[in-house]
């Protein structure tokens, strides 16, 4: 753990991270890219399961309401490519910080994180209307407890996501985030396309596969 | 030896042949399929023993693949790396504190060899398991249908009471009836529940002791209205959970002539899978019959009970039905299955020839005076967490109450 | 997800002194830190896997003695040493404690201190997760054992059926406690496995390629990738049943259309490659202790490394076997039981070049050495019941027997303890610089393996007789009551055969002025090229690699005619090397924020265990204020660019000092 992506080397020596990789590491990529990397395989499998269960309740609701009779499928769309475009950002906001510039890469970070806030809040607005106008909650149906708990899932990567965007933010206001330690956003970039992806997956399985 | 169905006969003749060598004779066969049993009790003292005392066609063909895979596979095999092993050990002991042998590093003779010589003996076993399992599982021309639900702590049986087929089914429209007021106060369409397993067709009910007739076979219908269950009868058929919300099918056939007319064959059974507190109190009997007793016994279980005799049996009846609040949750009906949605307290056993029974509480006890008085002294005592929770009764209730109990023939 | 928070220590001037000022509420704890702070705080991976050990061993005499009075309860037909209620609790307790706090970090113990060292690194890649996963297993193991204070253990069997453990059927708090204890047991393995995968693959020494990893590292890393991947399986399955228990969802309830059988799919999907990361390790041990003790490379490396990897493989393709009798149809089922049958090819393989190993071998038979001939003649033994339970028409009549109970006692005990006690032995002088007694060691052994066959093995006979598992009592009659004292008297031998053991601790312990030398069993691999025990830095000068069995190479050649073996060097001749200052060398220092964010989850976990929301924000609060405090804990290491070394404690370390130049 510790501080080897940032590492305070890099801060003296270009070469510790970028150069040099093969003499740090025995593949060449840090510690904590690599740690990212295979928690991300073991977060497939916990996303995996999770849809599994939804695909699994299918269609198997003793009661209602059923999935058509609450989804509004073009406002999720909107959220979903809103989360999409996050990605893009995100992208952005390590190009810049990979070329120095503190100041775009800052801008680029929020305004991955308030893409993220808006699909969060798209989230939160179709949980309170799918629950309070039309009558679907945890308990309600097989439906309700599958759809639930799978989107609330996700939803809570995504907040830990932005929780930590606007920390890079902040850090990099402090002037602690520069072009050496660049990897320290290209890990947070990695976890964040990775919700990006599940989400996708997600949205086809639940919302658009009839 | 060889089963009466087609079916298994062939497929009998050719796992022998698989797997057999027409040399090795059958007490030498089974002789040393029974090594490993040999330090087991006799069977006759074993009455759970499906491995060496069967008395059906269906684990008996599981024997014919249990009992080879023991002869060809586990024992050999063991016996090789053993003999390998324990060779080495003495073999190849160091000789000085210098002594350091030729550094081999591998062999790929050997490798190659233990890849193919394990991959044949698992085809060897694996070909004939299978098509057993597909034979002992197929869905055969069953000459009934009986269905077995289980619960917390005990068997219910449902027999057709015309004909000889059911029709158990999970329906999906069944209204809850503790929705009933909610919706209508609210205006909305009453909730629907599952997980209620009905027979359509008209049944006789009883628990515990399900009975078959001998030398045919026998389609059970298990599922479960609480938490998973496993139905188990050894010498008979191998085992099927008992899974609330899904009907399994398994086929138990007891051989001919273990029953002779008016004698019943008892052969014991138990549930498998823990199910709480009483799980090592969920047994159950059952009774092989010819088919002329085993008709009659039906019959005799679809007509009404009879009457209340004795002043004592009166008493007792009085009871059941008022101060000790019995028929709460027991039916006296014997065409009345465990339905919640038709009434939600009858969630004991259905009570209606229970004095026909030799066994009780799961089949823990034999039916006689001193079990009943201590069963419905304390149930709890007599059978851990039993969901029978009844007030503190007086001796002379108890008394009344083991004789109209027993009455109910 | 604080691994990402990582700020830019380097920066920070404070950074660079000796005793810096954190911005926690913590100051990062020195190096020279004394006594018990110094174990709370240690990130030392040799440290950590002692803790792991010493934990374990305790939690195996705790989950021993609830095996006793399982044992005491069937000792007789219709026993009544303790009640239904109570026997439940028992076999569910002993079963999780035995599996998850016991074997799994009896294996962790062994990952910790050795596998850094097999591989020539100064630790794992990340020492402070590294601490945390231990506190993650010490509190989680704390907080399920605490439900006996809490209105009883959890009775539901080790694989927790639903719907029996549902709230209608298990309505105390006692499932909650098994259900939030092996969600943090459950963290605490996922991010020991990141940690020992990114550490095999980013720590190696120069030139210990992957394929000259000693294979006791090889089946560290296929365990930790059985873990990765089969972990977040449980979580899921266990999240579901949370939902259903506290907040009302409807996953296992058949009466909204629940399938309990989904749960079942879920938990041997995990369950299964569960047992093989219990078995995984200790074959590992075994392929260790067998070469060492027979002066004789191991038979077939690459094919014992490679069946590992295929077992872990085919470990994905094979749960439903534990599912035989629940009805998933016939198709599904014979397929799941020929694939499981073909897990027996690469198991025998390994099993075979184990024999291999010792063929022709100069045996020399130490208690170590007894314990791994031992496993292998214990485990095939489960594992051949093993493969008659695949056979799906006779697993029919087995299933839910004592003919279970039997095969996986003789995997389990027979094989996955016993392999781990063999590594016991072997690495004891490592870890401690003195050797347990071998006299009395032999008798531990002897003691063992005779307790095991006389309780596990008339498992077999009454499983097949008709014993169900899981029974508190059984009448007589059925043929049972013989084998079941017998097995009851087996039992109290294994036991005393543990208290030979711990005598054998103690005795050792008490022995004064003790030498080890530096190779005792005449070793081959890399942890034992440095010191018994090892220096927190592990080694002066890391080794450069050249072979399998590099430690061996440097001290024997071949003669290239005659095959003939020399020895050309002896260990301390090998050892020899120019000082090196240890100061030269900066390894991490101590923290509080594993212990404190271990403890934070501690907290949280209550809160949902209870659905206290104030505790729960409490504890949530408390984690992320924890992962904060760490992601922002300085890293006391003062730095100057003369050495080429990492910082905070982590990966550059063991690649870029000493050896290579
Ligand atoms: C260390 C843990 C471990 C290991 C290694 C194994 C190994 C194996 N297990 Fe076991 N198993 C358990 C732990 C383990 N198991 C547990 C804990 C349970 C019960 C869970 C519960 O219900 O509580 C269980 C239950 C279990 C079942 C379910 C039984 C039931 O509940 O109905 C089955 C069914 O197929 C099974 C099969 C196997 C097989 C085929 C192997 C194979 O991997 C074994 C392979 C090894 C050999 C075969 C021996 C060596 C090979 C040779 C010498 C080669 C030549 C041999 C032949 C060609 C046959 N196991
Ligand atoms: C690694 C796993 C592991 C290990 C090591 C063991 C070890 C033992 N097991 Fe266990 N067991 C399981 C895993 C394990 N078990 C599992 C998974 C189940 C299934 C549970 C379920 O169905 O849910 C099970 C179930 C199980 C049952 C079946 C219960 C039932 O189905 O009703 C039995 C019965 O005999 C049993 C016995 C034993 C015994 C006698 C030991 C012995 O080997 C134990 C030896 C240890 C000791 C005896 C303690 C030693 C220490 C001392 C004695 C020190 C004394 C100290 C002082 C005096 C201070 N086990
Ligand atoms: C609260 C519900 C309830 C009440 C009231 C109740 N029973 Fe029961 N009864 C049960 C249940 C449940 C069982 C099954 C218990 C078991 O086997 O675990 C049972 C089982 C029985 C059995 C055994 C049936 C068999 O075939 O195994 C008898 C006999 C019996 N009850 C008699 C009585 C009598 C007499 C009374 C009145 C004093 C009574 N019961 C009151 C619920 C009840
Ligand atoms: Cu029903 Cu066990
Ligand atoms: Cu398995």
């Amino acid at each position: 753990m510790s501080t080897a992506a940032v590492h305070d080397d890099a801060a003296h020596d270009d070469h510790a991270l970028g150069g040099h990789g093969a003499h740090v590491t025995a593949t060449g990529v840090s510690n904590e890219k690599l740690g990212m990397w295979v928690f991300l395989g073991s977060e497939c499998l916990l996303f995996g399961a999770l849809i599994a269960t939804y695909l699994n309740y299918r269609g198997k609701s003793i009661n209602g309401p059923y999935p058509k009779d609450v989804y509004n499928i073009p406002f999720t769309s909107a959220s979903s490519f809103i989360l999409l475009m996050s990605s893009l950002t995100m992208v952005l906001a390590l190009s810049a910080v990979g070329r120095g510039d503190g100041r775009r890469g800052r801008i680029w970070l929020i305004s991955t994180a308030l893409l993220g806030s808006i699909f969060i809040g798209g989230q939160i607005y179709e949980f309170r209307d799918f629950y309070q106008a039309k009558g679907l909650g945890l308990s309600t149906n097989l439906f309700g407890s599958s759809f639930y708990v799978l989107t609330g899932f996700h939803g809570v990567h995504v907040t830990l996501g932005i929780l930590m965007l606007f920390s890079l933010a902040f850090l990099s206001w402090r002037g602690k985030i520069t072009k050496a330690n660049k990897e320290t956003v290209e890990i947070i970039g990695l976890y964040w396309h990775f919700v990006d992806v599940i989400w996708i997956v997600i949205f086809t399985v639940v919302y658009l596969i009839k | 030896m060889f089963s009466e169905r087609p079916l298994s006969a062939r497929l009998s003749a050719r796992v022998r042949r698989l797997i057999v060598p027409a040399s090795v004779k059958s007490p030498v066969t089974s002789l040393l399929v029974l090594l490993p049993l040999a330090l087991g009790a006799c069977a006759s003292d074993a009455p759970q023993d499906g491995f060496r005392d069967p008395e059906g066609p269906i684990p008996r063909a599981i024997n014919r693949v249990a009992h080879p895979a023991f002869l060809i596979a586990y024992i050999p095999v063991l016996l090789f790396v053993y003999g390998v092993t324990m060779y080495a050990m003495v073999r190849y002991r160091r000789k000085d504190v210098d002594h350091v042998p030729t550094q081999v590093h591998g062999n790929k003779v050997v490798e190659i060899v233990s890849v193919i010589g394990a991959s044949a003996l698992l085809f060897g076993l694996g070909v004939p398991a299978t098509m057993t399992y597909f034979d002992v599982t197929e869905q055969k021309n069953d000459c009934m249908q009986i269905a077995v639900v289980g619960h917390q702590w005990w068997w219910e049986y449902r027999y057709p009471a015309e004909g000889t087929k059911l029709e158990t089914s999970y329906p999906r429209d069944i209204l809850d009836p503790t929705d009933a007021e909610a919706a209508k106060a609210e205006g909305r369409e009453q909730r629907k529940i599952f997980g209620i397993p009905r027979d359509d067709r008209p049944v006789v009910v009883n628990a515990n002791e399900l009975h078959i007739p001998e030398g045919c076979n026998v389609r059970l219908n298990i599922t479960s209205m609480d938490v998973m269950h496993n139905y188990w009868v050894p010498k008979l058929a191998g085992k099927i959970y008992a899974i609330p919300g899904k009907i399994n099918l398994l086929n138990v056939e007891a051989d001919r002539g273990l029953a002779s007319p008016g004698k019943s064959h008892f052969i014991y059974g138990q549930c498998a899978e823990f199910c709480g507190t009483s799980h090592a109190n969920m047994r159950f009997k059952v009774v092989v019959q010819t088919k002329a007793d085993f008709q009659e016994w039906l019959a005799s279980q679809a007509a009404p009970a009879k009457a209340a005799q004795t002043d004592l049996q009166k008493k007792g009846e009085a009871l059941f039905a008022g101060g000790a609040a019995c028929s709460t949750c027991h039916y006296l009906d014997s065409s009345k299955q465990w339905d919640v949605t038709v009434d939600a307290a009858k969630i004991g056993p259905n009570l209606a020839h229970v004095g026909s029974r030799q066994h009780f509480a799961g089949a823990i006890a034999p039916l006689d005076e001193r079990n009943l008085t201590a069963w419905l002294r304390n149930p709890q005592e007599f059978k851990p967490g039993s969901k029978m929770v009844i007030r503190q009764l007086k001796n002379d209730e108890i008394e009344a109450l083991v004789a109209y109990v027993k009455s109910l023939k | 997800m604080a691994l990402v928070l990582e700020p830019p220590t380097g920066i920070s001037p404070e950074g660079a002194t000796a005793k810096p000022a954190g911005p926690g509420l913590l100051s990062r704890p020195l190096e020279t830190t004394r006594g018990i702070m110094s174990w709370v705080t240690t990130v030392d991976h040799k440290r950590l896997g002692i803790m792991y050990g010493v934990a374990s061993i305790l939690w195996f005499v705790i989950g021993g003695i609830e095996a006793l009075f399982i044992r005491l309860q069937l000792a007789v037909p219709n026993g009544s040493v303790i009640g239904a209620d109570t026997y439940n609790q028992m076999f569910t307790m002993h079963a999780t404690t035995m599996v998850f706090l016991v074997v799994m970090p009896l294996s962790a113990a062994f990952f910790n201190y050795f596998l850094p060292l097999q591989i020539g690194a100064r630790d794992v890649a990340f020492p402070r997760m590294n601490a945390f996963s231990w506190w993650g297993y010490f509190f989680g193991g704390i907080f399920m054992y605490s439900s006996y204070f809490l209105g009883g253990f959890p009775d539901g069997g080790w694989f927790g059926y639903a719907p029996n453990t549902s709230t209608t059927f298990s309505p105390g708090h006692g499932i909650d406690f098994w259900i939030i204890g092996l969600q943090m047991l459950g963290i605490a393995s996922t991010v020991s496995a990141v940690n020992f995968i990114v550490t095999v693959f980013n720590m190696r020494a120069p030139g210990m390629t992957l394929f000259r990893m000693p294979v006791f590292a090889w089946m560290t890393f296929v365990a930790s990738f059985l873990l990765l991947f089969a972990m977040p399986i449980i979580t899921v399955a266990l999240f579901l049943l949370t939902f259903d228990r506290s907040y009302g969802a409807n996953f296992f309830n058949v009466s909204q259309g629940g399938e309990p059988v989904l749960w079942q799919h879920l938990f041997w999907l995990f369950g299964h490659p569960e047992v093989y990361i219990l078995i995984l390790p200790a074959m590992g041990i075994v392929s260790e202790v067998l070469p060492t003790f027979a002066r004789k490379p191991l038979f077939g490396y690459p094919v014992v490394v490679f069946s590992g990897i295929a077992i872990g493989f085919m470990g994905w393709g094979v749960w439903a076997h534990h599912m035989f009798a629940v009805g998933l149809g016939s198709v599904a089922t014979a397929a799941f039981g020929v694939s499981t049958m073909f897990i027996a090819v690469p198991t025998g393989v390994k099993i075979f070049n184990w024999v291999g190993t010792i063929w022709g071998g100069a045996l020399r038979f130490t208690t170590a050495m007894l314990f791994s001939v031992g496993f292998i003649l214990t485990f095939v033994i489960g594992g051949l019941s093993g493969v008659t339970h695949s056979l799906v028409a006779s697993d029919a009549q087995q299933t839910d027997t004592y003919y279970i109970v039997a095969h996986f006692h003789y995997v389990l005990f027979g094989g996955a303890l016993m392999g781990l006690f063999s590594g016991i032995y072997y690495w004891y002088p490592k870890i401690f610089g003195r050797l347990l007694d071998e006299k009395i060691g032999k008798t531990h052994w002897f003691l063992m393996w005779i307790g095991t066959h006389l309780t596990f093995g008339p498992m077999h006979v009454v499983g097949l007789q008709g014993q169900p598992r899981r029974m508190y009592r059984y009448d007589t009659g059925m043929g049972f009551d013989f084998w079941n004292l017998v097995e009851t008297i087996g039992a109290f031998i294994i036991a005393l055969s543990l208290l030979v053991f711990f005598f054998n601790v103690i005795v050792t312990h008490r022995k004064k002025g003790q030498v080890v030398p530096i190779d005792p069993w005449d070793a081959r691999t890399l942890e034992w090229m440095t010191d018994n025990p090892p220096k927190p830095h592990n080694f002066d000068i890391v080794p450069t690699v050249h072979s399998v069995d590099e430690f061996w190479h440097r001290k024997y050649a071949e003669e290239p005619d005659t095959h003939r073996v020399k020895r050309v060097a002896t260990a301390e001749q090998v050892l020899e090397h120019d000082y090196v200052d240890p100061k030269s060398i900066h390894m991490p220092s101590p923290s509080y924020w594993p212990l404190a964010l271990g403890f934070s989850l501690f907290v949280l976990a209550y809160g949902a265990l209870y659905v206290a929301v104030p505790v729960m924000i409490l504890g949530a609060a408390m984690v992320i204020g924890s992962m904060f405090g760490w992601a922002v804990e300085p890293s006391a290491e003062p730095h100057d660019d003369d050495h080429d070394h990492g910082t905070g404690g982590s990966d550059a370390l063991a690649l870029t000092t000493g050896g290579s130049h």
